[in-house]
């Protein structure tokens, strides 16, 4: 399978502390990887820097074949929008648009703005009939579903996704980790930063950070018949 | 879809609009009053007085008036306001029935009184203006020595004509009127013996400056052996009263732009802080520098144009509250302001955008994102 993204040796130093140190990982195409840890331990940290929007001290991010660690601010922002598809926790609508809008969105600075497709992406995550209702009409749920919509849209390499049910109830979480099961088997690449041991033991692996370090963590509930890794990634 | 979202912002983009309409509504109805000013204020000034005296060249000889009605013909509509023929002459003056309080040798006016009210709006008429040939009008000094009032009569003796006239008013001028007799002109080229005769004209014309002296030099052409003069302190003087008014016109629309501009810029910042987070969330999605800029200007320039349209009706109604309260009339509304006004709601909405906009730059959607 084909490597999608791999880091190798990433650091991260403000100042005299480290909030990521030695850390490496391999992805290959199709791939779900959580990355798990507790607050502080530098996940955000890593997942911003795999989503272009932050630079490694040291060490380099080979995403879908391009060395991004040293490029400017410019370069990271073309390719952020080319290659990469996120989902928040606080899903982060624009609340005067609609949920078609919210979508349309990352297609006006991808390319074109393309309602069509828009309602299509809606559609594959179970939106469609709300399509023109603003996100203060929308459950919690829905509004993931329609983050998670607006990730897929432009067909990134890459879904990066930051503690996607860490604002939803029970009902919700589990559409939306259903919804995340689907893009697996699609074949989506997904890396998912959780807490949840149980979301994190549906990926094929897991990445535990410590400290800003690659640790050992606490293995996770796994749900029989699902391939997991258990231990960090020391595939670089 | 861009102007639905756009209006859908509610709050920051209701005070836009109301800022750049309240601006254009202003800067629309100051920018006609400039552009009528000249006009509008020409003819208040008119109230000063006769601003262009006529008189026979040679200075000794008399005016035909007959000469002089084509080319005043020329003049008539907006330019000129009144053209008063006067003759003097003197005669004797005294109250009817009275023997003391007689005024020997009294200066006597003959001249059209509508005519002489037209030019002179500024005196003060006690009683009503002369309507027929056997009415006079009495200067204040000369009333007050005769004990003369309006309704009394009074007797006019030149020679050995005599007329017993009525006296129609008081006249108080402030100048050498307040001494004198005016009579209708035909009796006064009568009893002097001058039939269709004057001694001169005052004109008030519309204009200021270099403008009368073209009117004058155009009379003295048309008609040989007059000499037509602008009364020059008056003439000057409407000049710099119309320079400081359009000034001040030009000051006060100046500072309107001003605080309309700060109102926007204060706007725009707040805006920008309110919106840190979509900000934050465009740049993640992939949006450049200059996207977020020239979308940030943009929408603001839609909202100048929207403000813009709202202000135009306003000022309409603004210009013609001006027009009634302060010249008592209508000041034209010009289309050519529409477009002006248009593009200045435009313009101060979109450079107001533009100054806080660098703060995109500063912007680290992960940070941002993260609700640090």
């Amino acid at each position: 399978m084909k490597d999608i993204l791999v880091l190798n040796g990433i650091s991260k130093q403000y100042g005299e502390v480290y909030a990521l140190k030695d850390v490496g990982l391999r992805v290959t195409e199709g791939q779900w990887v959580s990355i798990m840890g507790p607050s502080g331990s530098g996940k955000s940290t890593l997942l911003n820097i795999m989503s272009c929007l932050d630079r490694p001290t040291t060490g380099s991010v080979l995403l879908d074949g391009v060395e991004i660690a040293h490029l400017d601010e410019r370069a990271l922002t073309v390719i952020r929008r080319e290659k990469v598809g996120l989902v928040f926790q606080q899903f982060h609508l624009i609340p005067h648009l609609t949920a078609v809008e919210n979508v349309m969105l990352a297609q006006y600075y991808h390319s074109l703005p393309d309602e069509k497709e828009a309602l299509q992406a809606l559609e594959r995550v179970g939106l469609r009939h709300r399509a023109r209702h603003l996100p203060s009409q929308l459950s919690g749920g829905e509004q993931q579903r329609v983050c998670i919509a607006r990730a897929l849209i432009n067909e990134p390499a890459i879904i990066l996704a930051d503690e996607p049910t860490g604002n939803l109830d029970a009902a919700n979480e589990e559409t939306v980790v259903e919804l995340f099961r689907e893009l697996h088997r699609a074949g989506h690449t997904i890396i998912m930063v959780t807490h949840d041991p149980e979301i994190g033991a549906l990926a094929d692996r897991r990445l535990f950070l410590e400290h800003g370090r690659e640790g050992r963590g606490q293995p996770g509930r796994r749900p029989s018949g699902q391939r997991n890794d258990r231990e960090p990634d020391r595939n670089r | 879809m861009a102007v639905a979202v756009l209006f859908r912002q509610g709050g920051r983009a209701r005070e836009t609009i109301l800022a750049v309409a309240i601006g254009t509504a202003v800067l629309a109805a100051l920018a006609n009053v400039y552009l009528d000013a000249t006009r509008q204020f020409s003819r208040e000034l008119r109230a000063y007085g006769a601003n262009i005296v006529i008189t026979p060249r040679d200075g000794a000889g008399l005016l035909r008036l007959s000469d002089l009605d084509g080319a005043l013909a020329e003049l008539t509509g907006e330019k000129l306001v009144g053209a008063a023929p006067y003759i003097f002459g003197r005669a004797m003056v005294r109250k009817e029935r009275a023997v003391l309080g007689q005024k020997p040798q009294t200066v006597i006016t003959g001249s059209l009184f509508p005519e002489l009210r037209a030019v002179n709006p500024y005196w003060q008429v006690n009683g009503s203006w002369p309507q027929r040939p056997n009415e006079a009008m009495v200067g204040i000094e000369l009333a007050e020595t005769l004990r003369l009032r309006p309704g009394e009569r009074m007797v006019l003796e030149k020679g050995n004509r005599r007329e017993v006239l009525s006296v129609a008013s008081v006249v108080k001028s402030g100048g050498a009127e307040d001494a004198q007799v005016f009579i209708a002109l035909s009796l006064a080229q009568e009893i002097l013996g001058r039939p269709g005769a004057a001694d001169g004209m005052r004109l008030s014309v519309v204009g200021q400056g270099r403008e009368l002296e073209t009117v004058a030099r155009e009379l003295e052409v048309r008609v040989p052996g007059i000499t037509a003069r602008p009364v020059g302190q008056i003439a000057r003087a409407e000049e710099v009263v119309l320079k400081r008014i359009r000034t001040l016109i030009l000051l006060v629309g100046l500072a309107m732009t001003v605080s309309t501009f700060i109102c926007l810029v204060t706007t725009m910042v707040s805006n920008m802080v309110e919106r840190r987070l979509e900000m934050g969330l465009k740049k993640a999605l992939g949006a450049s520098m200059r996207e977020l800029a020239t979308e940030f200007v943009t929408e603001a320039g839609l909202l100048g144009l929207a403000g813009g349209t709202v202000g135009l009706p306003a000022g309409y109604a603004l210009t013609r509250v001006i027009g009634g309260s302060i010249f008592g009339g209508s000041v034209a509304f010009r289309w050519s302001v529409v477009p002006l006004a248009l593009a200045m709601g435009v313009a101060l909405a979109a450079l107001a955008a533009w100054l806080p906009v660098w703060r995109v730059a500063e912007l680290r959607p992960a940070t941002v994102l993260k609700g640090e």
